[in-house]
């Protein structure tokens, strides 16, 4: 039986996060009556994959479940708190992969179950979105969300984080990984690959520029930049193209979204938005919609565990509801755009 | 010169394109010129500027063969990017959808596709309704193909524009839009509309 | 269990857990029961406690599948009592 939250002018949520390579827990408090949030603590690890290879999802989960017990004690001492204190328990309920998802889930309904919280399934790709917008302040942005597991162009409406544009095939961050992997790079392969760009001497090669209305395609232009190497071509140079190319296609697509949407912010989240290239693209192109560009904290761009804490206090004060712990899930594939937003007008 | 350039009025700045309302040969005239986007690589630019506005240019007249209303074609310049139309008063289909819109819509879309073109950017700010006529401008993104999965792509886009930017009107008009569609086609709507379904179950961890 | 292909064998395993109270029993069984699903063809679980413990039946016809879960089970019964141990 959960015990009733007692009413007080502040909530701690504890949220975490194991979608994918990172596992984190932070602990959150939340000003009911200003309805704003603060990080009081959080702590990560991150699962590194041998060179050249891809994120195995149950190597990932061993890592997960390896490093939990340990961060999950840092965060609350580091919060200087006991379970007890804690007002809700929240984990990552999708989308991601299985044995990942399932080390937080676990963890999560112990916790819930031990202590009697509230316990609250979150969506990690919504959990990006509300962070954004909390620690940057904008109002009613146009998003881009740029991960491993997610490229989309997402704006509020009726309840819901509606997609107005996304990738037909790959994510941006599955095309850089990808060729990262194939140029023997260690995954999350990112950070390298805008370092060869920017240490490149900027001669770009022609890729496959591939936008269909509001939508955009990687596979072809991951197919060109892997034969480019096979004939040799300069890594820095190829790095550079396609940044280049893959940036402009989600800069064109963001930019005619925000022309049909007259928005006036555009807010962008997720790991891949830590790339200066692709933030300074995007800032032309908001200045050109007479709009003007947020980027999360760099922080708190990759997967974090205050994104789902966030989500799951505002979720909790909007709803006063938790899920029972029989009927807690994982969902590998859960849509950000079948999720009610109700704290959101 | 200069009474000609007092002539010459801004009417949209799109994220692709600027739109000029110029005098042309006694009358009245659409001047669409693909602005540079700076953020863009010069080389990778120029040509996507030059090429869809070419594409543009020979569509606009390719399609009123096949019975599409679209504004004519009075001359084009790929270097600089412009095209010049026929200047068409009516209404952004965008700021007044309704079913029987939508329905024209599927019906439009449903004769291009029977004659292999794709139209790459079914949004609703790409039509305009005079007198109950139905224009489609815009073509830039535009290509030519037989393959059930660019045909998919293009229903897609459009379901996508309904459900995000029309989520009021979505059900009826999509309902509509796909009536239009079949009532017009030679070919089977489902196995396109199957397509669909599975481009829609990517782009996300599976 | 779904039968699918013909089996060669089917083999079973039966983990036991005896736990010092029965709170602690009962938080992991719930942590642990929302994800007995979805068990692919040749494969069960089934989870009971009896006072203190917590009963694990585990019968598969595929050696992979039972070793894997059987892991991924009991690294989870271990997390899960680690995130609920008191200093």
């Amino acid at each position: 039986m959960n015990e009733v939250t007692k009413i007080s002018e502040t909530m701690f949520g504890l949220g975490i996060e194991s979608t994918a390579h990172t596992f984190s827990c932070s602990i959150m408090e939340y000003d009911i009556v200003k309805r704003n949030g603060k990080i009081i603590s959080e702590e990560r690890s991150i699962y590194k994959a041998p060179s050249g290879s891809g994120i195995h999802p149950r190597e990932a989960s061993r890592h997960h479940m390896d490093k939990s017990p340990e961060i999950l004690k840092q965060c609350l001492k580091s919060a200087n708190l006991l379970p007890t204190k804690l007002d809700i328990i929240s984990y990552s309920a999708g989308p991601g992969l299985g044995p990942c998802l399932r080390v937080g889930a676990v963890i999560a309904r112990a916790l819930s179950s031990f202590y009697c919280k509230p316990l609250i399934p979150v969506n990690h790709a919504l959990g990006h979105v509300e962070l954004g917008m909390m620690l940057t302040g904008c109002n009613d942005p146009l998003v881009l969300l740029v991960s491993g597991g997610h490229t989309m162009i997402l704006a509020f409406a009726n309840k819901r984080w509606r997609v107005f544009g996304e990738t037909l095939d790959l994510t941006i961050g599955q095309l850089l990984d990808q060729f990262g992997r194939y140029i023997s790079l260690s995954s999350p392969c990112g950070n390298k690959i805008e370092e060869f760009a920017t240490n490149s001497s900027h001669d770009y090669i022609p890729l496959p520029y591939i936008v269909k209305g509001n939508d955009v395609s990687f596979s072809g232009l991951l197919t060109a930049a892997k034969s480019n190497i096979k004939k040799g071509c300069d890594i820095q140079n190829l790095c550079f193209s396609i940044q280049e190319t893959s940036f402009a296609m989600l800069t064109e697509v963001v930019e005619r979204a925000l022309s049909f949407t007259q928005k006036k912010e555009v807010l962008i989240v997720g790991g891949v938005s830590a790339n200066t290239r692709l933030q300074d693209m995007l800032t032309q192109a908001a200045e050109r919609q007479d709009a003007k560009l947020y980027s999360c904290p760099l922080n708190y761009s990759g997967d974090n565990g205050s994104q789902i804490a966030w989500t799951a206090l505002c979720d909790y004060q909007s709803n006063h509801r938790n899920i029972e712990i029989e009927n807690s899930f994982i969902n590998q594939s859960w849509r950000l755009d079948s999720v009610d937003v109700n704290w959101r007008f | 010169m200069g009474i000609l350039l007092l002539q010459v009025k801004l009417i949209k700045k799109g994220a692709e394109a600027d739109i000029y309302l110029i005098p042309w040969h006694g009358k009245d005239a659409i001047s669409k010129i693909r602005k540079v986007k700076s953020y863009r690589n010069r080389y990778l630019d120029d040509n996507i500027r030059k090429k869809r506005t070419i594409h543009e240019a020979n569509m606009l007249s390719n399609v009123k063969k096949f019975g599409i209303t679209t504004p004519f074609l009075y001359f084009m310049d790929p270097v600089q990017a412009e095209i010049i139309m026929e200047y068409i008063q009516g209404t952004n289909v965008k700021d007044v959808l309704s079913d029987s819109i939508a329905f024209k819509i599927g019906r439009y879309v449903a004769i291009l596709h029977d004659n292999n073109v794709i139209h790459g950017d079914l949004t609703t700010s790409n039509f305009i309704i005079k007198d109950n006529s139905l224009f489609l401008i815009d073509f830039g993104l535009s290509f030519f193909s037989e393959r059930i999965e660019d045909k998919a792509v293009d229903l897609r886009l459009f379901k996508e524009v309904l459900s995000s930017a029309h989520i009021d009107l979505f059900k009826e008009a999509y309902e509509s839009f796909i009536t239009g569609y079949s009532s017009s086609t030679k070919n089977n709507i489902n196995k396109i509309l199957r397509v669909v379904g599975e481009i829609e179950k990517r782009g996300r961890y599976s | 269990m779904k039968t699918c292909d013909k089996n060669v064998f089917k083999i079973s395993i039966n983990i036991e857990v005896e736990f010092s109270k029965n709170k602690e029993k009962d938080a992991i069984m719930k942590a642990l029961l929302p994800d007995n699903i979805n068990f692919p063809c040749g494969f069960n679980l089934e989870m009971s406690s009896k006072k203190n413990s917590l009963i694990i039946n585990i019968e598969s016809t595929n050696i992979a599948t039972l070793i894997n879960t059987t892991d991924e089970i009991l690294n989870h019964i271990s997390i899960a009592t680690k995130v609920i141990e008191h200093d």
